[in-house]
């Protein structure tokens, strides 16, 4: 109780650095460069199945597009994060909590390139494939990529729910709180995003039943 | 007061405390976060309330570039794909829908809508895609009064220009086994 009014916390030391001084940063850069690598094999993916012809160029652009946006969300995630528990005590240690967050995130880059790979599959190991990493593939082939429900499933396998819990600890060990508590914000963010995501794709595609497959 | 309204109690307390000593900055990005989950909420809301024209299909709302096949004046189901010409994308459902049209036994009318475009467009943009007709939206009927943005989106109408729904190559796909 004192030790939390007064915003000190010595449990905070409990979260280990995933490496020390410039390892960590090394660990990073290399997190990063396996996002590219993930980038541009999942894109490249994509344009051979439907056969479109894009300029070199353009998929560049949007690799470099992909990764800095992900380096942003993973920086506002964490940024989230620490404001909660500053907001109720606890100080998180900033650049530790991002070093764990940016290597849970490889993860997600897992679930991406293997649901890349399984894309063309049908029967069991489609559907062992989008439980573990991918849960648009659980959908029926006439539901399409840029389907609102498929942006909301592409979210929904193990590996997420594998993130959620892991990252909960990370951020019950780094403020020092317990970890039920640390996963009901962190299960509570994840779904938040999902829904934030449904909607997105709603504005992006527009009025009309598409969204749904659903005649109007 | 019970042990655990006290506890509560206390934890109030806390937080007030607590968030009394909070930094400005995490005020501010826990601020950021609910103003930009409210600007989107107001978003759609707004887009929701617009009062978007139901699509319906008049060959008056739109130039026409080319009608290549008598098919397209016939009565029937016509199926309309809006392309942007720079987008690879399009073409690529227009080229799939054209397909999975060659394997039906009843096969709607087929035209491109060209969206987004300035300048009229010439006919080449789509010519490999082997499409009844193309048309132009000179006017941004398809954005601004129908209110949609999916390229390569199918329009579905009857044969009374009457809007049935909006699907995608891949739905249609799905539908129409290969052969």
């Amino acid at each position: 109780m004192h030790a939390v009014v007064e915003g000190v916390r010595p449990e905070s030391r409990e979260l280990p650095r995933l490496l020390p001084g410039w390892g960590a940063v090394l660990w990073v850069a290399a997190v990063v460069g396996l996002w590219w690598l993930a980038m541009d094999t999942a894109m490249g993916e994509v344009y051979r199945r439907h056969e479109l012809d894009v300029p070199a160029a353009a998929v560049r652009v949007g690799v470099v597009a992909g990764v800095a946006g992900k380096l942003l969300g993973n920086l506002a995630e964490t940024a989230f994060y620490a404001s909660w528990w500053a907001l109720k005590g606890p100080r998180l240690p900033f650049a530790i909590v991002w070093s764990w967050l940016i290597s849970l995130s490889l993860l997600d880059t897992f679930g991406v390139v293997a649901a890349g790979f399984a894309s063309d599959l049908d029967g069991i190991v489609r559907g062992v494939v989008g439980a573990v990493c991918n849960g648009r593939l659980l959908l029926p082939a006439e539901v399409s990529e840029s389907h609102a429900l498929a942006f909301a499933m592409s979210g929904i396998c193990l590996l997420a729910v594998a993130r959620v819990i892991a990252t909960a600890w990370v951020l019950a060990r780094a403020a020092g709180r317990p970890f039920l508590g640390s996963l009901a914000l962190t299960g509570g963010a994840w779904l938040a995003t999902r829904g934030l995501l449904v909607l997105v794709a709603l504005l992006l595609r527009g009025p009309g039943a598409a969204m749904w497959g659903a005649a109007s | 007061m019970s042990l655990v309204d006290r506890g509560r109690g206390l934890e109030s307390i806390e937080w007030r405390r607590a968030s009394r000593r909070a930094p400005a900055w995490a005020i501010v990005v826990l601020l950021a976060s609910a103003l930009g989950v409210a600007a989107l909420l107001s978003l759609v809301v707004f887009d929701a309330r617009h009062g978007w024209e139901t699509p319906h299909w008049s060959e008056r709302r739109f130039d026409s570039i080319t009608v290549s096949s008598t098919r397209w004046r016939e009565p029937g189901e016509r199926w309309v794909v809006a392309v942007f010409p720079q987008c690879p994308h399009c073409r690529a459902s227009l080229r799939d829908v054209a397909l999975v049209r060659a394997r039906m036994t009843r096969p709607p009318r087929l035209a491109a809508l060209i969206v987004d475009t300035e300048h009229r467009p010439q006919a080449a943009v789509v010519a490999e895609a082997g499409v009844d007709a193309v048309f132009w939206d000179r006017d941004q009927v398809w954005r601004r009064r129908w209110g949609h943005r999916a390229y390569g989106e199918i329009l579905c109408f009857d044969s009374t220009g009457r809007y049935v729904r909006t699907r995608t190559a891949s739905e249609i796909a799905a539908e129409v086994p290969d052969e």
